[in-house]
């Protein structure tokens, strides 16, 4: 079937965009996934959710193209989120999921080192103290690239048109820092091994896979903070939506059947 | 002809089996023959990749099965994916922690190792710590494992890991039997289904197991699990691995009544009538 399915954080969902705080939320379409979907003149599948985890973002995405009954989709955008980011289990009431206002699917909790102050008391001083002295962002790393090579392979597999990328340039830099020569050189301990594995997962991942992540075409933070504006928590701007959707249009009928 | 593929811990690996564990390195063990891979392969008639390694979380499992399939030029008549302890995960370091035992090292991930004790019904199963926690990082990564991660992420991340595989492989029209380490992994996934407070949960899990056939939940309600058969019939060695009898008859159980059980699908995974 002839349909496009989007996932990501809250920069796909659309949080900040004029309506989003409604009962319920009326910015749909004004997100760059409801304006793509028009100008393919496809429908639209959007599974983003606020806070999510790149676990999540893999699991969902995969769960829905295993399970769907309406067939598989045609087109197929991925937006990745912050490398840190993981998921946990815990039990919550509703008026939790509430007040944090990220919610909790099958009652995971979608954990980040910004976001510590809304968590329990001894997950949130475990996690402090975790944070301080494991690498979570070279650890998401390996798994976000992992499962960005599996939905690149899978959608090939499938014959799926297939966009994916960083949702900010943050992902970049932290990508190109961690591997820096400096971390390669160390006598006792090294990183190289990482730096290896992580440079060939980059390189086996297509210019189109690779949106925001050194392909020329930029992520949609960037594009809305160079060009437009960026709304007061951090997240683009309605026009940066309309730039952002243009571009994947065309890249969906310039980069694809060549 | 097609191969055999297969992955998983050190029980597919081996470990401790004659030949295995060799001083001069990994390079040189000698006991890749007797192991249930190697005997299927063999009852098969087909060439064999076994892809374990010693102390594998199923994070890592996934990881290297999913580029193995991806990057193959070869076919792949059967894939055999045996899932560790629900108790590890993965990390990555600088410092190689895992240099004085018996575990093969790749891209700067340690595997935790933690064992599980069953918890109550109303906090579900939890980590229990078997490694001396003198230094920080040990402390850390109890807490974190008790505190934050709890078994029941593991139970989530290996059942999705474990639907992902067989949908691939349906798609791709692969064999494919899927193996639990231990029987004791049903007894966690069950508890961990059991917390009367994350219902969601709950149910995400039981739609995970049901996507799944009976030839890919060895050790989820189904059939004998490798450890346990070794258990029963031949013992288990000093560090707790299988015998070599019992590789040769648990190759023989997937041979002779598991693959035969192995649902025929087409492209698509379409089930042909």
């Amino acid at each position: 079937m002839t349909y496009l399915v989007t996932n990501g954080c809250s920069f796909v969902w659309g949080d900040e965009l004029e309506g989003f705080d409604n009962d319920p939320p009326s910015h749909h379409h004004l997100t760059f996934s409801h304006l793509l979907s028009k100008k393919l003149d496809v429908p639209l599948v959007n599974l983003a959710s606020c806070g999510a985890s790149n676990y999540k973002i893999f699991r969902d995405t995969t769960d829905f193209l295993r399970q769907t009954k309406k067939g598989l989709p045609s087109h197929m955008v991925i937006l990745w989120s912050a490398w840190q980011r993981d998921e946990v289990p815990e039990a919550k009431s509703v008026d939790f999921d509430n007040g944090v206002e990220i919610q909790r699917w099958q009652s995971m909790t979608q954990v980040s080192p910004s976001r510590l102050a809304s968590l329990d008391g001894p997950i949130a001083e475990v996690l402090d103290i975790y944070y301080d002295y494991m690498d979570v962002g070279r650890l998401g790393m390996i798994r976000t690239l992992n499962y960005m090579n599996h939905l690149q392979w899978l959608c090939d597999q499938l014959g799926i048109k297939l966009i994916q990328g960083a949702f900010h340039k943050r992902m970049m830099l932290n990508l190109l820092n961690a591997c820096k020569p400096k971390y390669t050189k160390n006598d006792d301990y090294t990183w190289a091994p990482w730096v290896q594995y992580i440079q060939d997962s980059l390189g086996s991942l297509k210019p189109t896979s690779r949106i925001g992540l050194g392909s020329g075409w930029p992520d949609l933070y960037h594009l809305s903070k160079t060009k437009y504006t960026i709304k007061p928590f951090g997240h683009p701007d309605e026009d940066a939506q309309v730039e952002y959707a243009d571009m994947l249009y065309d890249i969906f009928q310039n980069e694809f059947d060549k | 002809m097609g191969i055999l593929v297969a992955n998983g811990c050190s029980f597919t690996y081996g470990d401790e089996m004659k030949g295995s564990r060799n001083p001069e390195g990994f390079h040189c063990d000698t006991h890749h023959h007797a192991t249930y891979v190697a005997k299927l392969a063999e009852l098969m008639g087909v060439p064999y990749k076994n892809l374990a390694m010693n102390g594998s979380s199923n994070e890592k499992i996934f990881r290297r099965t999913m580029h193995f399939i991806q990057t193959t030029k070869k076919d792949i008549d059967l894939l055999v994916v045996q899932w560790s302890s629900l108790g590890r995960f993965e990390i990555v370091e600088e410092q190689d922690w895992e240099h004085d035992v018996w575990v093969q090292k790749e891209c700067n991930a340690n595997q935790v190792h933690l064992g599980i004790k069953m918890g109550s019904v109303e906090t579900g199963p939890r980590f229990v710590w078997e490694i001396g926690n003198k230094n920080p990082r040990n402390l850390i990564l109890k807490h974190f494992s008790e505190e934050v991660l709890t078994v029941s992420t593991m139970v989530l991340k290996t059942l999705s890991y474990m639907n992902i595989i067989q949908h691939v492989c349906d798609i791709m029209n692969i064999r494919v039997i899927q193996h639990h380490a231990n029987g004791v992994a049903n007894s966690i996934v069950l508890r961990s289904m059991r917390n009367q407070h994350t219902p969601e949960y709950s149910k995400q899990i039981a739609s995970y197991i049901k996507g799944l056939p009976r030839t890919s939940r060895i050790g989820l309600g189904k059939y004998e699990t490798l450890w346990d058969l070794s258990n029963r019939k031949y013992g288990i060695y000093p560090c707790g691995h299988p015998k070599e009898e019992a590789h040769e008859d648990f190759a023989k159980l997937l041979y002779n009544v598991v693959i035969p059980d192995i649902p025929i699908k087409g492209k698509q995974g379409e089930l042909e009538a």
